[in-house]
This record gives structure tokens, sequence and C-alpha cells, in this order.
């Protein structure tokens, strides 16, 4: 019996080997840095994600944290789409009771390429939802797209004057 | 035609194989001639297990070397006059009394026919179409036993999945499952002995009905488990050494011994009767060293092979359990915690809810009992007499380990003793008769119409059908797995897309015993846990490097060993600390590169070490146990020392409540550590939105090729949505499962 269990572990040490309790640095790795990050293809852009910075072209702040982004009169995303067909315009948003009290009833164009989707007009503050689908020749497929909400009322502070035009969540496309 | 001939050539061989093997053992017993067969059986089968172990140790478990073996057992059974001896010795004297026994036959006879068809249909049950036979498959296309690297499935006692082997060797699958199903009917074989032998035999044969008809053995007996196995060594056990403490002969307590080793070799929690018998010997012993050290040291024979050989690929002989004991890099303590917290409730709210769950729903436990198990209670009357109390107490025993899993069949290893129990305080007038009807037409899975299916909820675990056309392959195996199994078509999905060599990664698994491709189930071990907190790093910002803690020394100085501790005790039991990245900065303010002089280590789990030094914002080292004071990160940074001007300790909000503390050891300092008592600066970062291409890029380099999700598992539909940013592709659906391939990384790559 000894020999046997003596051959057994023989036997069981031969493809085994101690694990190690202290190591050198491994090899080191190159994550992607600025320049070469991947741009990465999203149609709804939500502003409580840091990746939403890299579509924005004009009138939305960039490094912002939270849910929601003060816009400006006109906030710009520039998305790049590889199909066009059944893509519905999506944008949430709000009017702030603070801007209200000095704006009154705003309202809203939203546009695909400079082209003109839909309106919406607000009587009084609240969250609101746009979407409505796109005509397919309003967009180009495999290319950059522009998509933009006007509002046509500013708010101004009184403080430092900065133009405030209304809350944005989410702009993008659904399907 | 041929594949049932295979498959019952693989029964059938395994089978009297092990008969063969113990006749060498039961010829040395005094025995009934009944009760020789069916204890050779059992006794046989742990030799052969054993000898399948050395044979899969190397690398030589192979057809025909068990053809050799088997013929040369034959030869030298024949020539020793062991197998004439089966023949010899007295009979019990005590008569089953005919109508008993034509009613039970009446029973005994369709259930057989049922289970016979159901073990040889294709197997697709849960465990066995996925690790049971998953296991052996892998070991009888390496000859020997795999790596156990990826599943702690593998690292589980195994004794009868190589007697699985030796039947899937020659009739694949569905011969294992028969294999089971041969211990079911011994079971039933040993309980009408003891019946007999106590000299109550329809006590025996009721209970032997009362185990053979409950649904959760019927459909447990017929598939690839081990529970019934376990269960026929510990009342095998329990017979023999109910034997020896009649005639105390010391081959009782040899054979004996050889069980309780097979007990563990069997299932670790099938141990406990081991440990009863090992009680019982110690207790009822006139010799009580000697006997005692007879059946460790028989019981040691069997179960010392799993122990070194679990010590040696891990350190922990009893891994994957006990890992604070023995702690290593294979099996996560916090992964035990929390699994084992999960097995002792299945979501059973109430315990007082459990006995109902177990005999009459078995919905959340999977499995019941049967009605008839609600007279268990009444098992307890049996301890006025001598046989219900010996019973009883190794019930006790064979029940111990069913708080730390109430899964219904982790009841099935004490079955046999509380029904043998419950039988004899039952055993008057028509009752036993009456109660195996009614047992048996509550239990049989297909007629009268639904009845089963009307006393126990839509979702329970049970034999629903008679699938004979399968069973005779008349229907193709594929085709009706492909009807029958998920898990089949997910194994066939991904074998059509994944190349050998190959690796995936899912929270789940497939029946892995039809595929010959490797999935790494996330919960399954350290490892693919790791790979999974990469995976989630990417998705989820509370994994993020978010939390700084920079500690700014007040002049830079030479540093030859810095540590760092956790210093925080918190009540969150699944709060581990989390380490992303150590960074030491020089006097420039510079990062100062790591030198492959440094030493690395940490406690707990040194083995992940390098995790916390390889400038992977997804990589991270994790206590994977509860944070407590004392925990450390260190890294020695050789003789002369670094000038070093500030240590950073990258973290993230996962690990909220944990705090560090600077230990550092300076040139001159004798080799002592001095707390640095500087308080640490924390600082919060923005993390790159390009975490989840960042973590497949590290899955990749780790040789993880595939992922294989659900909509409805966590990051699954984030998968789908975002392929682009994780850089992946869907390349295959099946069964509400995706699979995705993981993109090689190019620089500058631009994602669409």
């Amino acid at each position: 019996m000894t020999r046997l269990l003596s051959a057994l572990l023989l036997l069981s040490c031969t493809a085994c080997v101690t694990m190690p309790e202290v190591y050198a640095p491994p090899v080191q790795r190159k994550p992607a840095m600025a320049d070469e990050s991947p741009k990465v293809a999203r149609r709804l852009l939500r502003m409580i994600e840091p990746e939403t910075d890299a579509y924005i072209v004009q009138d939305i702040p960039r490094n912002e944290k939270g849910p929601w982004r003060w816009a400006g009169k006109r906030p710009t995303v520039r998305i790049y789409l590889t199909s066009t067909a059944d893509l519905k315009l999506f944008v949430e948003y709000s009017v702030a009771e603070v801007t209200f009290k000095q704006t009154g009833p705003v309202a809203f164009q939203f546009f695909a390429n400079d082209q003109l989707v839909g309106q919406a007009k607000h009587d009084k503050p609240g969250s609101y939802t746009f979407e409505k689908l796109v005509p397919q020749q309003m967009l180009k497929a495999n290319a950059e797209n522009d998509f933009a909400v006007e509002v046509d009322k500013a708010f101004v502070a009184e403080g430092d004057g900065a133009k405030l035009g209304f809350i944005l969540t989410t702009i993008g496309f659904a399907r | 035609m041929l594949q049932p001939l295979a498959i019952l050539f693989g029964f059938a061989f395994t089978v009297a194989f092990c008969c063969l093997l113990g006749t060498f053992v039961v010829r040395y017993l005094p025995l009934y001639r009944e009760e020789r067969w069916p204890l050779a059986f059992v006794l046989g089968s742990g030799i052969l297990s054993g000898i399948i172990f050395l044979l899969c140790t190397i690398y030589q478990a192979r057809r025909g070397v068990l053809l050799a073996i088997a013929v040369l057992a034959a030869v030298a059974a024949w020539r020793s006059g062991a197998l004439q001896q089966m023949r010899s010795g007295a009979t019990f004297e005590k008569k089953i009394p005919r109508p008993v026994w034509i009613l039970f036959l009446l029973l005994f006879v369709p259930f057989s026919i049922c289970y016979l068809i159901n073990s040889m249909a294709p197997e697709w049950s849960p465990d066995g179409s996925s690790y049971h036979l998953g296991w052996v498959s892998r070991y009888a296309a390496a000859r020997g036993f795999d790596s156990p690297e990826s599943s702690m499935y593998g690292l589980l006692s195994q004794g009868i999945e190589l007697l699985f082997l030796n039947a899937f060797l020659f009739g694949r699958h569905s011969a294992a499952a028969m294999v089971h199903w041969a211990f079911l009917l011994d079971l039933v074989w040993l309980m009408v002995c003891f019946g007999r032998r106590i000299n109550r035999p329809v006590a025996g044969l009721a209970a032997a009905m009362f185990v053979y008809a409950s649904p959760v053995v019927s459909i447990d007996g017929t598939s690839a488990y081990i529970d019934l196995a376990t269960a026929c060594i510990g009342f095998a056990l329990f017979y023999l050494l109910y034997v020896w403490d009649l005639n105390r002969v010391r081959p009782l307590l040899i054979a004996a011994g050889l069980l309780g080793g097979f007990t563990y070799a069997a299932k670790y929690t099938a141990a406990v009767l081991a440990i009863w018998a090992a009680l019982f010997v110690l207790w009822k012993s006139r010799d009580k060293l000697r006997d005692f050290a007879v059946l460790a040291a028989m019981t040691l024979v069997l179960s010392t092979p799993w122990m070194l050989r679990n010590a040696v690929l891990t350190g922990n002989p009893v891994a994957p359990f006990f890992n604070r004991l023995f702690p290593n890099p294979h099996v996560h303590i916090l992964f035990e915690q929390q699994y084992s917290e999960w097995l002792r409730t299945y979501d059973v709210k109430d315990p007082w809810q459990l006995p109902l769950e177990v005999t009459i729903r078995g919905e959340k436990t999977t499995g019941l009992l049967g009605y008839v198990f609600l007279l268990a209670p009444f098992a307890l009357l049996a301890a006025r007499r001598r046989e219900g109390r010996l019973l009883l107490g190794a019930a006790l025993f064979a029940l111990a380990p069913f708080p730390l899993n109430v899964g219904t069949r982790f009841l099935i290893p004490a079955l046999p003793f509380v029904a043998m129990a419950m039988a004899l305080v039952l055993d008057f007038k028509i009752v036993l008769p009456v109660l195996m009807i009614v047992h048996a037409f509550l239990g049989w899975p297909n007629w009268p119409p639904g009845l089963l299916a009307k006393v126990s909820g839509p979702g329970v675990w049970r034999l629903i059908r008679v699938p004979w056309k399968a069973a005779l392959r008349i229907e193709k195996e594929p085709d009706f797995l492909r009807r029958r199994s998920d898990g089949y078509r997910r194994a066939r999905m991904v074998d059509s897309v994944v190349k050998p060599g190959e690796r995936v990664l899912g929270q789940n698994g497939y029946a892995e015993a039809y595929s010959d491709r490797e999935i790494l189930v996330s919960y399954q071990s350290a490892n693919n846990e790791k790979l999974m907190d990469i995976l989630y790093t990417g998705l989820t910002d509370e994994r993020w490097p978010r939390l700084a803690w920079s500690f700014k020394l007040p002049q830079p100085q030479s540093i030859r060993r810095v540590r760092l501790v956790q210093t925080f005790a918190t009540d969150v039991r699944d709060e581990s600390w989390s380490v992303t990245e150590v960074r030491l900065f020089g006097p420039d303010g510079m990062e100062i590169p790591r030198h492959p002089s440094w030493k690395l280590t940490a406690k707990p789990n040194p083995w992940d070490v390098q995790m916390a030094f390889d400038n992977s914002p997804v990589t991270r080292w994790r206590s994977w146990e509860t944070a407590r004071p004392g925990m450390f990160i260190e890294a020695s940074l050789g003789g002369a020392g670094w000038m070093v001007s500030r240590v950073e300790v990258q973290s993230s909000w996962d690990s909220p409540h944990c705090r560090v503390k600077l230990l550092v050891e300076r040139e001159g300092g004798g080799g002592a550590l001095e707390e640095s008592k500087i308080e640490p600066e924390l600082i919060e970062r923005q993390t790159p939105f390009w975490m989840r291409r960042e973590a497949t890029r590290e899955l990749l380099a780790r040789g993880v090729h595939y992922l294989f999700f659900s909509p409805d598992e966590f990051a699954g539909r984030d998968l789908y949505e975002a392929q682009s940013e994780w850089g992946i592709k869907l390349v295959g659906e099946e069964s509400g499962k995706w699979l995705f391939r993981i993109e090689p990384y190019e620089k500058k790559e631009r994602l669409r």
C-alpha cells in the first residue's frame, strides 16, 4: 500500500508545480491613449455618459457629470450612420421653470442635416420627449450626419449674461 | 442499430467488470447468497474506480487497457474460485410473503422498464450533460485527467465519473447514465436483502419501493448524476457494518473501510458516512484501536488519491471547499462564501416550507421525494428497536450535509435509511402494500395521464415521458437532443463557430458533454471570475479606477520597500478590497517605470498581485474575500532603493469603505517597515470612455476569443447593443443565447 501511494504521489507530481507567492512586474499594457482612442459608434447619446463628448458639435458643454446638461440655443451632435432605414429622431429634454419664467412659451425645431424633421411648442415647464421617423432621404448612409434642436428663445442669466436654452437628457436615434 | 448495442455493451461491461472485481472481496465475507452480488457490485465499483484513477494518472484510460484488465480479472476470478463461491453459502431463511412479492414485482417491473428506457435515451440532464459527463468526455479524449483549471467541478472527487468513463468509452453518454441506474437497482436489491436479514421482508420491499418510485430518484437515477450511486455506497457501508456487528469478522471491516473511502471518492458530502462508520466501530468494537486502524487504513485507500491529486494541483486537498483553510489561486474564498450562502436556501425564504418543498412541491429545490415521505416523522418511532436505532443514526449522519445544500437530491443519501425506518414502523396489516401502490401511482411519470404532473408544479425536475424510440435510436440522437435540450443546441452552435483551441467566456455553460470547445463559466473557477471581472470593468463605472489615493512624501526618499495596508473592517460581506494600479512617482513628478528586479506580493491572494502593476485600467488585484484590516500589497524595489516622492493607489467605487495606509522601508532602515503617517489625498478621476474596448482587448490577450451571453444576463443586452464599442461581432445565436467574437484590436481603429 505504501508503495502504491508513493507511486501515486510521484505520478501526480510529474505535471504540477507549486504556485509562487512573489512575482516580478508583468509585461506592461499600453491602454489606448487619447490620440488613439477608438471613436465608438453610437446612435443614442445620453448626457450622463462621458463618451457623449466625442459627438458634440456645438451648444452642449463637455466634461459634465450628471444625467442632463444645459444646452444652448442650437445644440448639435454628429453621428455616424451605417444605415438610414427606419430611424427615429429621439430627444429627451426639459423646459426648466426658472427659464420659463423669463422666456414664456417656447418652440422647438428638430433638424437632420439642417432639414426640418419636426416641431414642438410648450406652454409650460416640464419634461418632454420628441420622437419622429426621419425620412430616409434626409440621411446619409455610411457617413456622419448632423442633428440639431433649436429653441426659439434663450434664457439670459442676469449675472453673467450666459445664454441657456433648455435641459437636454438624450439625443440621437432609435429604431 | 449499432449505437444501442454499443450503449448496452458499455453499460453491461461496466457492471460486469464491477461485479467481477467485487468477487475478490466478497468471497471472504460471511454473507447470505442473495447478498453477495449486490455487495460485490458496490465493492467492485470502488476497486474499478481506483484502477481507473491510476490509469487516468498515467494517461492510459482507454478501451484496450480496460478490456485487458477485465479479461485478466475474469481469468483470475475463475481460477481463484471467487466466481464459484458466489453460488455457495446459505440463503435467507425468512421467505418473502408471496402476495407482497408479486405486488412488488407488478410495481417494480413497469418502473424498471421506464427507467431502462429513460437512462438509455440520449442524456440531456442539466448536470449530467454539462459537468458530470463534460469531464468524462474530456478525460476520454485525453485518456486521463485533464487540467481542472477552468472549472471547480474538475476538482471535486469523481469516483463515480470514472466508472462513467469506463462505460462512456464504449457506449458514450447513455451508457454512463445506465451505470448510474445500475446503482439504483443495486440499492433496491440491498434494501430488499436488508429487510430479509432483519426478518422484516415486507418492510424491506416497501422501503425499496418508496425509494425506487420517488420522483426525484426516478430522474436522478436515470441520468448521469451520482446521487443514487452515493446512496447505494452509503447503504452498502451501513449493511456491511451491520453484518460485522453480528459476526465480528475482520474482512467485513476491510470491505467497509474500502466503501468508506469510496463514499469520499464518490461525493465529498457522503464522507459523513465514513465518519459514522468510524464512530460505529469505535462504539461497538471490543478491540477498538485495532479495528479502527483497519477501517481507517482501508478508508484511505480510495479517498487519499483524490486528496493527493487536489493537494498537488491546487494546494488544497479538499478543493473546491475550505479555501479559507487552504488558500489557493483556483477557487476564491468570496465565491465559496456566496455560493454556499445560496445553496443553503435555494431562495426558500421560510425554512419551515422546506419539508413541503422537498416532498410535494419541488420547484425551488429541484425535485420532490413524493407524498409518502410526508410520513417520514414516523420513522423516529423505529428507535424502539435495535435496527431502527442504527438506521436512524446513519440517517442523521447522511442528513448532516443537507443544511449546506437544501436541494432535494441532497436528501437522497439519507433516503434508504429513512425509508427503511419508516417501513419498520408502518409494517402492520396492509398499510405498507397500500402505501407502495399509492406511492407508485403518484410517482409514475406517464400514466395515469398527468397524475404526477397534477400533484407537482409545472417546473419540477422529474421524468415526463418514456422515449423508447430515442432509446433505441429509431429517433436519432441529435434529433432528440435538438428537440429537447437548449444546452445541446447551444453546444452545436458553439462548435460550428468556434475553432478548436479558442476559448469562450460566459456566465453559464451549455451541454459541454457534447462539445469539445472550452467554455469558461465565470463562477466555476477563480481565473474565470477574474476574466469576467475584466469584462464587467468595461461596462460598470463602479469598477473603473476612478479613485486615486495619493501619498505625497514630505521629501523624496530612497525607498526599498512599499507596503499598502488596508485598514477598514467592513460589515459588507461581499465587499472585497481591490487595487487597480499602484504607481510610484520620482522627484521629477514622473512615474517610475516598473523594473523587472522588483518583487511584488500581496496578502491575501498573492497570485494576482501583478494585476495591480500591469498598467491596465481594466485589470485589478482583488482580495476576493471580505475586506479586513491588515490585508496588504507590497513591492520590494531592490537593494539600492529608488527615489520616491509620491505613491498612488488607484481603486474603484466598489470598494467604498476600504482605506489604505502606507508603510515604507527606507534605505538604511535596517529592513524595518515604518508607517508613513501621511494622510492620503483622494483624487477622483475621469475614466476614458473606451473601457469596453479596453476590456475585450485584455480578454483577447488572455486567450478569450468569444463571449457567450443571453439578454437577461448582466452585460448581455449591452454587449448586443454596443457591439462596436466592445469591438465584438455577433456570430451566433441559439435558444436565447448570443455568441460574440472579439475582434482583434488595431491601433487607431475607428469603430463603426
